[in-house]
């Protein structure tokens, strides 16, 4: 079963150590706090190091802007072509590893209750691999390199890193698994519309138009995720009760 | 009640296997396990670990033992993975470094307390003190970067106080030499402390020296460099008090003793009954072991084995809260500081270390900056900060 968790023994509340809890707080008042060293605070020292930084990496070049403009690929216009670039390997990205998160979510709910329609998982799994389809294939369209790791891409991995820990520890319940999925799809769709604007203001309705689809298919996503969610987690309340 | 190492012949090392399964198991509970037994899941796979790394020195030194060690390395480190691996994945690194630092305080004030040397003794404290504030020091940073209570990895059994400040932890080479036991005087338990402190205080250096480079703010960065070079002082520390000449053999036979003497230890303390039957099975693995090396000595040194290992080990180490032991040695020694193998009051500090603790910390310290005004407070420190929180009580 990989239900919601019941009550049981966990160890972390002080209350269940109130003596010893009251010990230690007690012990800052004979130990307490003592600065030997003032002349730096954290504030400061984290601007120095921000303000002193590189940037994660730069957004690799396409090729259209390299001069060697292979045939067929579209001049990118609008005012920030290497955000375009960089936020269209976000998507890549994104939606590369939302097939692995849904592979992991349908694995744990193959094994375990109480499972989820594996149908919907299945073509919500297929869906996001179509969409990385659809970014690489406006990469190409553009002149670009969809085998490179944009900064965006790098970032929103480490972003998600989370996620993949948790839908892949045999420990997770489904409705913990449901939740990270939703933080997986509640980003993806803000990122859709940002990426639909992106698009738009760089002159290509083609593909906007084919973004704006794949934005009304990650609402699907996340509105079933939610709603998913909400029931799995009432419906627990109410078997408590 | 102790254990008599030579009537126990444990399992013959040609049965001892582990599958991949058999290696990576169920995780303990973060949450529902006792602090205790994550303690003994860490500390084992420090102990583990200094055999490896031993075994891996020896065979470099020893043409005609690179076989048997090869062997029985093999089986430590397939010990070392699944002792390691019962760590879940839940556990952030921060958190883990908590658990590290619970180690190094729990067990160095349980061995300070049964050190029948003195002066070993001294030496216990004296580390004790540093590692309990690097316990503070990571607390304050688990608080205020990660936003979480290290109390959640304690279960109140460790204070998260002040105690020798790290600033002043920094010394010279030769402040951190210290004077070893006589391997022919020296009683067996002495010699399973040395192995284990060092053992527990080398994983903890592995580990800060790993992972440090994982954290991406540079505060968490500077501050695990800075505790890495203590711990890599502690080592120095602890590994000076095994004699050096005792031979290959005899160091060999004392690190499977001592495998022997911390699983016993486990398997008298241990409560959940999984974890229980893991430990069980590797105290059985370090019988067999240990007389295989027994054998290798007698035959080599042509000297009775219990001339260096008693038949009977001594009590373990306790696993428990130290809490008032560990307060009495920082009301009482807190103030002092190592001096070449001697130690000394503040005021008699060497001019060696006060340099280069001066040219060190020149540009900051991390301990320092990290836990300016930092109080524990059960659920962590924003239950005590003002609202609105200001930029003032951001800083730190």
């Amino acid at each position: 079963m990989k239900d919601a968790a019941e009550f049981g023994l966990n160890k972390t509340p002080t209350q269940l150590h109130p003596v010893m809890t009251q010990s230690m707080v007690q012990g800052s008042e004979e130990f307490p706090p003592h600065a030997e060293d003032i002349a730096f605070d954290a504030f400061s020292m984290r601007k120095s190091y921000i303000e002193n930084s590189e940037q994660l990496g730069s957004v690799p070049l396409p090729s259209s802007f390299r001069g060697a403009v292979k045939t067929g690929a579209q001049v990118i216009q609008g005012n920030s072509p290497s955000v375009l670039i960089d936020k269209l390997g976000e998507r890549l990205a994104f939606e590369r590893s939302g097939v692995r998160l849904y592979d992991a979510l349908i694995t744990k709910c193959k094994s375990a209750e109480p499972s989820l329609d594996l149908t919907t998982l299945e073509q919500f799994r297929n869906d996001e691999a179509e969409h990385f389809a659809l970014v690489r294939d406006c990469i190409v369209a553009m002149g670009g390199d969809p085998t490179a790791q944009t900064p965006c891409a790098d970032s929103a991995g480490m972003a998600a890193m989370g996620l993949m820990q948790v839908l892949n520890d045999p420990r997770s319940s489904i409705p913990q698994c449901v939740e990270a999925i939703l933080m997986a799809e509640l980003t993806d769709l803000a990122a859709w519309e940002l990426l639909i604007e992106l698009i738009s203001d760089a002159g290509n309705e083609e593909y906007a138009g084919k973004f704006r689809q794949a934005r009304m298919t990650e609402d699907r996503h996340m509105q079933t995720i939610k709603g998913w969610l909400e029931r799995l987690t009432l419906s627990n309340e109410m078997a408590v009760a | 009640m102790a254990l008599n190492i030579f009537e126990h012949r444990g399992l013959p090392i040609e049965k001892q296997l582990l599958t991949w399964q058999d290696m990576v198991q169920v995780p303990i509970s973060k949450l529902d396990d006792d602090a205790f037994t994550r303690v003994r899941v860490i500390l084992m796979n420090g102990i583990e670990l200094e055999s490896i790394q031993f075994s891996r020195a020896c065979a470099r030194m020893n043409k005609q033992l690179q076989l048997p060690l090869a062997q029985l390395r093999r089986i430590d480190q397939q010990q070392a993975t699944l002792v390691n691996w019962l760590l879940g994945a839940d556990h952030s690194p921060l958190e883990t470094t908590i658990a590290y630092e619970q180690v190094a305080i729990e067990v160095t004030a349980a061995v300070a307390q049964t050190e029948p040397d003195p002066y070993l003794a001294q030496i216990y404290r004296f580390g004790l003190l540093e590692d309990f504030d690097h316990m503070y020091r990571y607390s304050a940073l688990l608080d205020r970067l990660e936003g979480k209570d290290s109390n959640n990895i304690l279960q109140s059994y460790t204070d998260v106080l002040p105690g020798r400040p790290t600033i002043y932890e920094h010394r010279a080479p030769e402040d951190d030499l210290r004077e070893c036991y006589n391997r022919n005087t020296a009683q067996a338990l002495t010699k399973m402390h040395a192995l284990t402190i060092t053992a527990a205080e080398q994983q903890t250096w592995n580990y800060y020296m790993n992972i440090g480079p994982l954290f991406s703010d540079p505060l968490a960065r500077q501050l695990y460099a800075e505790i890495a070079h203590i711990e890599e002082q502690h080592v120095t520390q602890y590994q000076c008090i095994m004699d050096p000449s005792e031979t290959w053999l005899e160091k060999w036979l004392l690190h499977k003793a001592n495998e022997v003497y911390n699983y016993y230890g486990c398997v008298q303390q241990e409560k959940n009954s999984r974890v229980k039957a893991v430990w069980e099975r590797f105290l059985d693995y370090e019988l067999g072991q240990f007389h295989v090396v027994r054998e290798l000595f007698e035959r080599y040194e042509k000297r009775d084995a219990q001339s260096v290992v008693p038949a009977v080990l001594p009590e373990p180490i306790a696993f428990e809260s130290q809490r008032e032991f560990v307060r009495e040695v920082l009301r009482n020694e807190v103030n002092l500081r190592a001096k070449g193998t001697s130690f000394v009051d503040i005021s008699e500090e060497s001019v060696a270390s006060k340099t280069y603790r001066q040219r060190i910390n020149a540009d900051g310290v991390p301990s320092e900056i990290v836990a300016l005004n930092y109080i524990w407070t059960p659920g962590g420190e924003i239950n005590t900060l003002r609202r609105p929180i200001n930029v003032s009580q951001l800083q730190h």
